[in-house]
Order: structure tokens, then sequence, then C-alpha cells
């Protein structure tokens, strides 16, 4: 294990355990920040898809095991993990997609939030969607999403000023 | 062989995304299973010991506003125990047995780890089998109930909240016999709704809500809420109350669980009847 899998294994512990032990109680009104989606945003894009997919998976187990949710998180991280490859082709060139960590110093300002926004979104309309099992209130859903990912955003944005 | 390793290669990640997925699905369809289980429930040692230390400090956090309400509460109870006193005095002067003596005794337990913001709530607490707590046994907070216990570890339990979209309660109308159904239907936490109200004016806006004592979980007349207001359903003539609930489900922190002394008694001779 090299020092950069050992970085981003710390920070999917220290975001899981924020995300259980804090965020989870600093919502507004019944809407929280998911931030732990930061670690899946920032895993360098050389990362092999398999290992990504897993690693996304037992973040996400590790969530559901905390907070008492049936696969709930796992399911949507993982969807979101799916999607982070296509996402980055599509807002990078081929050749700035190799072997870099995601981030606004090394993809600009633009490209890194696009990216970022469309993957918050993802995972947070899949995990508010199985929550309600049903489309039973989707203007619940919709409305958990939009805050969610406000809130969600803000901390990235906070993460971010303060990244080498 | 070759083109076994060619098609892996290929749509290997695309497989390990779609097993991955159905796992997770199976854990959502199947929850009640595997909640059972307690192994990938806040109810494990390890979670268990998390929630601990993190109780220990956020703990602190709101020991004033608990301990007023605390001092309040027992203004209450020591005026109630005044009047029972006297009450009893009575009985013991004109020589009347006294029977239907409270059959309920309590297990006292701390809330580690306390969900709100999703449609099927529950909290952990510090108690486990160690304790006495089993299954099914009720909660109820300074203020009102607060859920019922739904698996147990020997050391912690996981109850399901009252603030859960899946969990039903019989309550009836305070001082009457009128009979319905509480649950919560997500959103605010502060309310509830409860169902199958018959419509007799039997009841007004502002009436408490207290359990019913149908349920094994719950004795009569533990306080729930309040109505608020309410709606007749168009099918049929049942009412549907909104409910204030008395407990404050956010700041959850000392909790009761209750149980019948003749519980073992009672569950032997079900189980016997089943039989």
């Amino acid at each position: 294990m090299n020092r950069i899998v050992l970085k981003h294994l710390a920070i999917a512990v220290f975001l899981v355990l924020l995300q259980a032990l804090v965020l989870q109680y600093a919502g507004f009104l019944s809407f929280v920040p998911l931030a732990y989606i930061y670690a899946v945003l920032i895993w360098p894009t050389d990362t092999p898809v398999w290992q990504a997919l897993l690693l996304g998976f037992l973040m996400g187990l590790a969530l559901d095991i905390l907070l008492d949710t049936p696969g709930m998180h796992a399911a949507a991280t993982t969807f979101a993990v799916y999607l982070r490859r296509p996402l980055l082709r599509t807002f990078l060139s081929k050749d700035e997609t190799e072997g870099m960590e995601p981030g606004e110093k090394s993809m600009g300002f633009m490209s890194f939030w696009k990216y970022s926004l469309s993957m918050i979104v993802c995972h947070h309309f899949t995990l508010y969607l199985i929550e309600s099992f049903s489309w039973t209130d989707p203007v619940r859903i919709l409305l958990s999403v939009l805050v969610s990912t406000v809130l969600t955003a803000l901390l990235v944005f906070f993460f971010e000023r303060f990244r080498r | 062989m070759h083109s076994l390793i060619q098609f892996l290669l290929r749509f290997g990640n695309t497989l390990l995304f779609v097993v991955l997925e159905i796992i997770a699905l199976v854990l959502l369809f199947r929850y009640n299973d595997f909640h059972q289980s307690i192994a990938l429930s806040s109810a494990n040692c390890i979670n268990g010991r998390i929630y601990e230390t993190r109780e220990q400090v956020t703990g602190y956090f709101q020991l004033r506003e608990k301990n007023t309400l605390l001092w309040q509460q027992n203004g209450v109870l020591e005026k109630r125990v005044a009047a029972l006193e006297a009450a009893l005095r009575q009985y013991e002067l004109e020589e009347r047995p006294l029977n239907g003596a409270e059959d309920f005794d309590y297990i006292y337990a701390r809330v580690l780890k306390n969900s709100v913001i999703q449609l099927a709530n529950t909290f952990t607490l510090n108690v486990g089998r160690a304790d006495g707590v089993e299954p099914g046994m009720g909660i109820s907070a300074p203020e009102g109930i607060a859920g019922i216990v739904s698996a147990c570890s020997e050391h912690y339990s996981v109850a399901v909240s009252l603030l859960n979209v899946n969990a039903h309660y019989s309550c009836k109308v305070k001082h009457t016999d009128v009979v319905g159904s509480l649950t919560w239907y997500g959103g605010d936490t502060r309310y509830g709704l409860l169902e199958e109200l018959p419509g007799y004016q039997m009841w007004n806006v502002g009436d408490t809500i207290v359990t019913s004592g149908f349920s094994n979980s719950f004795p009569e007349g533990l306080p729930v809420g309040c109505i608020e207001s309410f709606d007749k359903t168009t099918a049929d003539n049942f009412y549907t109350a909104r409910i204030r609930l008395f407990t404050s489900f956010e700041s959850l922190a000392d909790v009761r669980i209750m149980y019948r002394t003749n519980y073992r008694e009672q569950q032997e001779l079900e189980e016997e009847a089943v039989r």
C-alpha cells in the first residue's frame, strides 16, 4: 500500500465517521449534508474501477450499519461511483483525465464543479428515492435532493479551501 | 475460456456494479430479517462503543433543559404521591383490599444514537439483554412515549422510534374509550396522525391522547400528545386527527423501558396457546 492509497482510505474513514456522528445531526429541518461523497469525488482518476466500486460500496455499507439504514447508502454510493468515470470523461478531455486527483486546482473551477454537482445530485437523488421506496411524495424527494445538494456543495466548497 | 476472459475484461466492472447493487437491494428489501440479526445494526458492539463515546460528549449539551424538565416533573409527581397517599390512607381506614396495582416495572436507559430525519427512524440504547431488555418492550421519555425495542444485543438495543412510518400505536382519548391508531408520515417531528377515530363527538380539539393499554408494550394511560386539528376521511365515517406529540424527539436522552412484571408468564402462556 502506498501513501496515496492510505491517504484516501483515511479520508474515507474520517468522512464516514463525520457523517454518522456530526453531520447527521447538523441538518436544516429534515435535510442533511451528505458530505462523505467528497471522498469519492477526489479519488485519483487512474483508480481501477473495481477498486473504486468496492470501496464506495464498503463506505456506504459502513454508514448503513452506523445509521441503521438498510443498504440505502451502499446502493446510492455504488451508483455514484459507477457514474464517476463517464462523468469525468464528459467534463474533461481524454489526456486531462490521466492520473490526477480531481479538484478545483487540477481540473479548473468550472469543470470540477460541473463534475461534482452532477455526482452529488445523482447520489442524493438515488438515496432519497430509495428511502421513500415508492414515488409517494415526489415533492418531498425533490425538495430533499435540492436542499441536501446545496448543503453538501457548501461543505465540498469548504473542504476544497483547505486542500493543498 | 478465452472468450470468458475477454468478456470479464470488457464487462467485469459493470458486472461488479450490478452484483454490489443487488447486495444493497437485498439488504433493503429483507431489512427486517437483517435487523433482527443485529450484526448489521447499531446494536453491534463496535457501533455501540462508537456511539457510547459520542454520547459521553454530546450528553452534556442539554443538561440544563433536561434538569428543568425533570425538576418540573418531579413536582407533578410529588403532588400525585401526596394525593395517592391520602387515598391510600382512606382505603386503609375502610379496610378495603387494594387491587389493580401497577404491574409494570422500569429499566432506565440512555439514548446513544438517535435519528429523526429519515422516514423509518430508530434509536440506540445503552442497555441490552444482560439488563433484561427484550424486543417488544415499550419505551417512554420524560414527556411521553418514544418507541418500542426492536432488537437487543448483550449490552445494547435498537428501538423503532415513534417517528417511523411503519409503526402503529394503539392510543385513546384520555378519560374515554375512543381508540385510534397513531402513526407518523414523515416530515415534521412534532406531529403524528391518529387514524380511525370514530366520530361521535366524544372528543375535541385540545384533548389529551394516551396509550390504550391494548398492546403488551405500554400500560394504559401514558401521555402521547394532544389533538391539534382533525379531518374526516372521505371513504368511511372515521376521523383522522393531527396530534402534537409531547415527546421532543430531537433531544431524546433519558428514557425508561417498560416491562410487565409477569411478562414471561404471559408470553409462555401465549406460546402454549399457539401450540
